[in-house]
């Protein structure tokens, strides 16, 4: 019978000590990952053309002018964001050891409509990172961020989705 | 009648059983709540220095010159402390992938004395301390020096905020 006792009150122990720790830190996560959008977002490319000075620029050049070389005979605009993003946000030491992450970034008119590809008919997209957090359905921090370009086909609003989620011990 | 004795003694059994977890649960709870608070202080802390105008040029972005600036003036932490409270130390990191080199009065953001860290406030010894990292962006004057035209370009780099709160 004690020990019967002592099982009950150890899981609830156990129960509710879980609980306060999993409200802990969603703050501080939210914080890191809207600053982590965003300082990669606006980091210089090690280029200095126009086009791909800065990540956010060389985002927009990947899907408007996506064989544009940076540099003249550098990468192409399009390999580049993949490169510089992964190469950024891999730099920080959380994310390497305990977070996975994808980065979402899709062009929309200011009217409100998605960019369509016209060769693919499909809604203009760029997805770095781990893909399949897309559709799991796990506990995610969200950043979301936009970036206004004008084209040559108009005004356009890039919105820029950063997810992360806890890697499985 | 002996029936009623271990009746007796089980029930005091459980009472004491429940007294103890209670005290405890409430123990535990108090320590979480020590530590929320503490890490809702480092995290205030964290939102006004990336919006600081004596460091940042505009929101998370610090402006090497400011904070090279910040190094050289000898009561600069004092003057911080008076605003930011005692107990806290910061340091900010370039990450350009060389080894760490603190920039202050003989250095310089290109050439052979180049650095990439900024310590803000000497660290103390003290038992506790809660650690956070948030990513930021540093802001450099002197960026890139173009080889054809000898124009300097700003730059904005890559960077970590570490703030350390003694408890």
């Amino acid at each position: 019978m004690i020990l019967f006792i002592i099982v009950i009150f150890g899981g609830l122990a156990v129960f509710l000590l879980t609980f306060a720790k999993t409200f802990g830190q969603p703050e501080y996560m939210n914080l890191y990952t809207h600053n982590l959008l965003l300082s990669v977002m606006r980091t210089d490319t090690g280029y200095t053309d126009s086009r791909c000075r800065l990540v956010s620029d060389t985002m927009s050049c990947a899907f408007f002018e996506s064989d544009w070389r940076c540099g003249g005979n550098g990468p192409r605009c399009r390999s580049l964001i993949n490169t510089t993003i992964t190469g950024y946000i891999s730099e920080f030491e959380l994310i390497q050891k305990s977070y996975r992450y994808l980065l979402i970034a899709k062009p929309e008119y200011l009217s409100g409509g998605e960019v369509i590809n016209p060769v693919t008919n499909q809604p203009l997209r760029i997805k770095i990172g781990d893909l399949s957090l897309e559709e799991e359905r796990v506990n995610k921090i969200v950043a979301n961020e936009q970036i206004q370009k004008t084209t040559s086909s108009g005004p356009i609003i890039i919105k820029v989705q950063l997810i992360l989620s806890q890697k499985k011990d | 009648m002996l029936e009623y004795v271990l009746l007796m003694v089980f029930v005091v059994a459980v009472i004491f059983s429940i007294m103890i977890f209670l005290t405890w649960w409430q123990i535990t709870q108090l320590s979480v709540e020590k530590t929320n608070q503490q890490q809702e202080r480092v995290l205030s802390f964290i939102k006004s220095f990336i919006e600081s105008p004596y460091m940042t040029k505009e929101n998370s972005i610090f402006d090497d010159g400011k904070l090279t600036a910040l190094a050289m003036i000898p009561d600069s932490c004092e003057k911080l402390r008076g605003v930011y409270g005692d107990d806290w130390h910061a340091e900010i990191m370039l990450m350009d992938g060389k080894p760490l080199r603190e920039c202050g009065q003989m250095t310089y953001p290109d050439g052979s004395q180049s650095c990439n860290y900024w310590s803000i406030c000497p660290k103390q010894t003290a038992k506790g301390k809660i650690t956070q990292i948030v990513p930021v962006n540093v802001y450099r004057r002197i960026g890139y020096v173009l080889n054809v035209t000898n124009h300097v370009l700003p730059r904005t780099y890559l960077g970590t905020l570490n703030v350390t709160m003694y408890v």
